[in-house]
């Protein structure tokens, strides 16, 4: 019964992924953000099988400190994602944008980041 | 779609999608109407050929029809509009009145046997779509969203109906939309709309039965802002989609069911992909008084 129960688990996540593929399309390395601008993320993630969610950070490369984030747990093959966080900061600063996607039900994680310079007023 | 009413949508959402005008159907018809109609339009927006979010929207519109003399008729609707986006991490939701709009139509054939049934009837309609619904700025809103376009746009249409035998006939319908600018200088491409279907109906008890099916062409021409031609996320492309609708008409009302769904399309460059369309009404029929059937 134990060995069923173990075979059904195991079989239910199968498809699950072990690797993905994240292009960051925007924005370019050390693009230069002037303040008031958007910082524009976009790109896509494709797994070799089903993947349980990713997130996407903004935040301080020197300090960590998280500006903004968004995390989803929508299970899918692909994902491709375009989100906006303000500049609005008060030094320049290093920003540190992180797309990072969990590959399987065990919250395996693989990830990719890009810096840009924001500038202040 | 196949209703006796104006068929337009009042935000060029996803692509333009249903944005011309249709009489439908019942054009043939003489009856006043009064009623309501509720829309429910779903689609799939793709990035980089990777599906990130999918929108729907649904329209409830106040519509009336009313008929001047044999040949002159007009049309009008108000609507209001529900669109949600949801993409991995939010639902968006906009709502509001949509732009009415209103549309005359003039009977240029209406042939009738010695039953005084029609054979042939050909309508040419005029109209236009006022911009006092809800609308966005592009780019700064998520301007297919909104249930207003914020421009006028002109309507015009040809509807063409032909008897066959008894139970069976066949119309042919083509619209265009002349749009205009928004107060940002945004314009939606001007659009187009042919299609063409088999209409059956059959007596039952004191009712009438009446079923559509047809096929549908729409296309649509690139936005523009400020003058200049978008050239990505346009909203240009076209959608072919085969649509058949239910109507039961009764002494007094007209109960419809339609559906419609996409066999080829290709809107925003591949950005936008239509899913279905299905759409419910119920009219108020207001029967023409004997004085005026006398001065026909």
């Amino acid at each position: 019964m134990a060995c069923i129960a173990l075979l059904l688990v195991t079989s239910c996540h199968k498809g699950d992924a072990t690797s993905a593929t994240i292009d960051i399309m925007e924005p370019m390395v050390n693009d230069t953000v002037a303040y008031d601008d958007s910082v524009h993320f976009e790109g896509t993630i494709v797994g070799d099988g089903t993947m349980y969610g990713y997130k996407l950070t903004y935040e301080n490369a020197a300090t960590g400190a998280e500006y903004m984030s968004f995390p989803s747990e929508e299970k899918a093959k692909s994902y491709a994602f375009h989100e906006h966080w303000h500049n609005q900061v008060m030094d320049t600063t290093t920003v540190t944008l992180k797309v990072e996607a969990t590959l399987d039900h065990k919250g395996t994680k693989t990830s990719k980041l890009i810096q840009v310079v924001c500038l202040p007023q | 779609m196949l209703l006796s009413y104006v068929q337009l949508s009042a935000c060029d959402l996803c692509g333009g999608v249903g944005s011309n005008a249709s009489i439908g159907i019942f054009a043939a018809n003489q009856f006043h109407l009064v009623g309501w109609r509720s829309q429910l339009r779903s689609f799939d927006s793709y990035l980089y050929g990777i599906k990130h979010s999918s929108e729907l929207y649904w329209q409830k519109d106040l519509t009336f029809r009313t008929q001047f003399g044999r040949k002159v008729q007009v049309y009008g609707a108000i609507p209001f509009q529900v669109a949600r986006q949801k993409t991995d991490f939010n639902t968006t939701v906009t709502q509001g009145m949509g732009d009415p709009n209103v549309l005359f139509t003039y009977a240029l054939i209406d042939r009738k046997d010695s039953l005084h049934v029609t054979q042939d009837f050909l309508n040419i309609g005029l109209g236009v779509k006022m911009p006092l619904g809800k609308s966005g700025n592009y780019p700064v809103d998520l301007k297919n969203l909104y249930p207003g376009t914020g421009s006028w746009d002109g309507l015009f249409l040809a509807n063409y109906t032909h008897r066959i035998g008894t139970r069976f006939s066949f119309q042919a319908e083509a619209s265009h939309t002349l749009k205009g600018a928004d107060q940002t200088s945004f314009r939606y491409g001007n659009s187009t709309q042919v299609s063409s279907v088999f209409i059956y109906n059959q007596k039952v008890n004191s009712s009438r039965f009446i079923s559509s099916l047809g096929l549908q062409q729409d296309w649509f021409a690139a936005s523009s802002y400020q003058g200049v031609q978008l050239t990505e996320k346009a909203n240009n492309g076209y959608v072919g989609s085969a649509k058949a609708s239910i109507n039961l008409l009764t002494y007094n009302w007209l109960f419809s069911i339609q559906a419609q769904k996409s066999l080829f399309q290709e809107l925003s460059q591949g950005a936008v992909q239509q899913k279905f369309v299905l759409g419910l009404s119920v009219h108020y029929l207001i029967k023409k008084k004997q004085h005026e059937k006398n001065n026909h």
